[in-house]
């Protein structure tokens, strides 16, 4: 559930944890922000997946399209390099927002990294926000 | 209006009221052990599911996409701020849907069963909601082999509702058969 605003600065609401939130195939995602290494602008002839490519998600038309960014995915093990929509946003998000996945849909979904699921407010209503694990995501072309 | 050919003895509406006392007092007589039941329609076809495992009748709203869920998994809703899965009950049936359309409605159903712990539950969507109604158990018949077979098995009975057959389904054997990997 949606944290009130009157909660706000309560010490259960005052934990947060730390997010990029990006869009992608027309959907609004987010990561954890202790796994991103960094944000650069991208340059034309990389060959990093777009984050929509590895959901099996459609790419929104090149005409349509808004600025994308590159996103590095930190592991002690290796570097990964993600294309994503813009707005990047980095923000905090209270941890009592976050809910897990469904029952049903946790038992049928694809391992593609999707972890939890919240709702942020927007002008035109709440929106979805899916929190993915950037450890988790699918390889390209997986 | 005159009624010339009315005889004296003649009394319809005396007929009436008596007809209408008289089977009143059969349904108070009658003790039948009776179940609620929420009857809905999808495309054409009318079925039901037991009143107890409906929660909630909602409107339907905006169903938001998640990746990765099999097509029957439409995608997830808000009820009052909680993340609620939507199935589309059609294509575990293996019926087509109509058209979205005004008279679309999600119902909010929990099974008997658990999946990772918690109870098995999730918004079903439907064309439309047709009725809520009490049926005298005794009226359910045995499902009908001439039925698909991903029909038979989540029946648990049919019924006629105003000369129509409505399908009573089994809401266990729906979320089993999706876990199977139905829809």
């Amino acid at each position: 559930m949606r944290p009130d605003e009157s909660e706000r600065g309560s010490s259960s609401a005052s934990e947060t944890i730390a997010l990029v939130r990006c869009e992608s195939g027309g959907l609004c995602l987010a990561l954890e922000a202790a796994k991103i290494g960094a944000m650069c602008d991208l340059s034309e002839d990389t060959e990093a997946p777009s984050l929509a490519e590895l959901l099996e998600l459609p790419e929104v038309a090149a005409s349509e399209r808004p600025r994308r960014r590159l996103l590095e995915i930190i592991h002690p093990d290796r570097r990964r390099y993600i294309r994503v929509d813009e707005p990047v946003v980095h923000f905090e998000l209270p941890t009592r927002a976050i809910q897990p996945c469904p029952s049903l849909l946790a038992a049928r979904q694809r391992a593609n990294g999707v972890r939890a699921l919240t709702w942020i407010a927007e002008p035109t209503g709440d929106r979805l926000l899916i929190i993915l694990d950037a450890w988790r995501l699918p390889p390209k072309g997986g | 209006m005159a009624s010339d050919s009315l005889h004296p003895n003649q009394d319809p509406l005396g007929e009436i009221l008596e007809r209408r006392r008289s089977g009143e007092k059969e349904l108070v007589e009658v003790d039948a052990p009776t179940v609620k039941l929420v009857v809905f329609a999808i495309g054409e076809r009318l079925q039901a599911l037991p009143g107890a495992q409906v929660g909630e009748i909602l409107p339907l709203s905006t169903i938001h996409f998640v990746p990765g869920c099999p097509p029957a998994l439409e995608g997830v809703i808000s009820v009052r701020g909680d993340i609620t899965s939507v199935i589309r009950l059609g294509d575990l049936l293996g019926i087509e849907h109509g058209a979205s359309g005004r008279q679309g409605a999600i119902l909010l159903a929990q099974g008997s069963l658990e999946v990772g712990g918690e109870p098995m539950r999730s918004g079903l969507r439907v064309d439309r909601v047709v009725d809520v109604l009490d049926v005298v158990e005794d009226s359910l018949q045995p499902v009908p082999d001439t039925l698909p077979e991903s029909l038979r098995r989540a029946a648990r009975g049919v019924f006629q509702l105003q000369e129509r057959s409505v399908l009573l389904l089994n809401l266990d054997a729906l979320f089993q058969d999706y876990l199977s990997g139905a829809g």
